[in-house]
């Protein structure tokens, strides 16, 4: 009875724990190489804050921006999606490579337009 | 320096975490039950008892019963727990599966809510400990220490969150690094570093720790026997050499 339950435990204990392994086996996950980050960067021009910065905190200056739009009616370009797309012109080479990878979907291409670069119009995506 | 010695103690931490598991769950298999205990009323055939360890498992049907106050703590505390961890697959598997990221979108838009309901049952339950006198009484430090252990990881995880964030991609190749066996540099994030040690130190610490209830509890003998003493004897494991 008791060796059953132990196989028992043992096999949600293996499941979980190595389920990453096996999706990521089956998907290739890993033969890619994650040590690179695939993005298209422009070739020149610099980012508003240091790179650092912005990997980390780039969704508080859009959602500050937000607020002082929506809630102050205040405009201005600085921090704006627009802003970004001067540089980052495709959304697809370029913010959903990185929100892809970690699993992040935010909401801002939800009402806002970012060209996608893709050929056909498939709606929001 | 710093990259090679966590990368160490991960690798250090993950051995002892699953060998312990193992070595536990070994011991409280072969271990015997000499005596028809089940604390009843209890179920008559099998599948009533794995209604009833279901039942326990899920909603700790027993705790329920005795205490409700503490049951509302432990209840809160284990569903965010689950939840937690489940919005923390994304990291350790890449491409992240549809379905995980639906969850993922779901879990996102109440994060606040899930931090708050990891760490306010944690502050609750450590409040109750030393408030109630007969639970002080009872309470030694290893008690407050996972409640305190497991508090600062929560709260780490929602300062990462939302006051002093790490570069994810860092993180995600990070652990995807670990678990593939091809090691990349810990992120500097000073957070997530106590975090992240915080996290080993959960984990080289669980199999020594009442924290084994979690595997535990499918073995206690007054949940998981038959009531059928008259229909199917029980005969004491060393007592067959005598009958």
């Amino acid at each position: 009875m008791n060796k059953l339950i132990a196989i028992f435990v043992v096999l949600i204990f293996g499941v979980v724990l190595l389920s990453p392994f096996v999706v990521n086996a089956i998907r290739g996950g890993m033969s890619k190489g994650v040590s690179k980050l695939d993005i298209v960067l422009p070739s020149s021009g610099k980012c508003i804050k240091d790179k650092e910065y912005m990997r980390a905190n780039h969704m508080d200056l859009l959602k500050k921006e937000r607020v002082k739009a929506v809630r102050d009616g205040v405009r201005t370009n600085d921090y704006s999606l627009k802003n970004c797309q001067t540089c980052h012109q495709k959304r697809d080479e370029f913010c959903d490579r990185c929100h892809h990878f970690v699993g992040v979907k935010p909401e801002c291409f939800e009402c806002h337009y970012y060209p996608t670069g893709k050929k056909e119009c498939k709606g929001r995506e | 320096m710093l990259s090679t010695s966590y990368i160490f103690l991960a690798y250090f931490a993950i051995i002892i975490f699953v060998f312990g598991i193992l070595c536990k769950v070994w011991k409280y298999a072969v271990i015997p039950n000499p005596l028809k205990i089940p604390l009843t009323p209890a179920p008559t055939n099998t599948i009533g008892v794995i209604l009833r360890m279901v039942f326990e498992v899920a909603f700790f049907k027993s705790l329920f019963k005795s205490n409700k106050f503490t049951w509302l703590g432990g209840c809160a505390f284990h569903l965010a727990l689950l939840v937690v961890l489940a919005s923390h697959i994304r990291f350790f598997v890449s491409p992240v599966p549809e379905p995980i990221m639906l969850l993922q979108t779901f879990l996102q838009s109440i994060s606040m809510f899930i931090g708050l309901l990891f760490i306010a049952p944690l502050v609750y339950l450590f409040i109750r400990r030393v408030w109630v006198d007969r639970t002080r009484f009872v309470s030694i430090f290893a008690d407050y220490f996972v409640l305190i252990l497991l508090f600062l990881i929560g709260l780490s995880g929602i300062t990462m969150k939302y006051l002093i964030r790490p570069d994810l991609f860092a993180v995600k190749t990070f652990i995807l690094g670990l678990i593939s066996f091809s090691p990349e540099p810990i992120p500097t994030n000073p957070i997530f570093i106590t975090h992240f040690t915080l996290i080993l130190i959960l984990l080289i610490y669980f199999p020594f720790s009442k924290l084994m209830h979690g595997c535990g509890i499918f073995f206690s003998p007054t949940r998981n026997q038959i009531d059928n003493p008259r229909e199917k004897r029980l005969i004491n494991p060393w007592d067959k050499r005598i009958i």
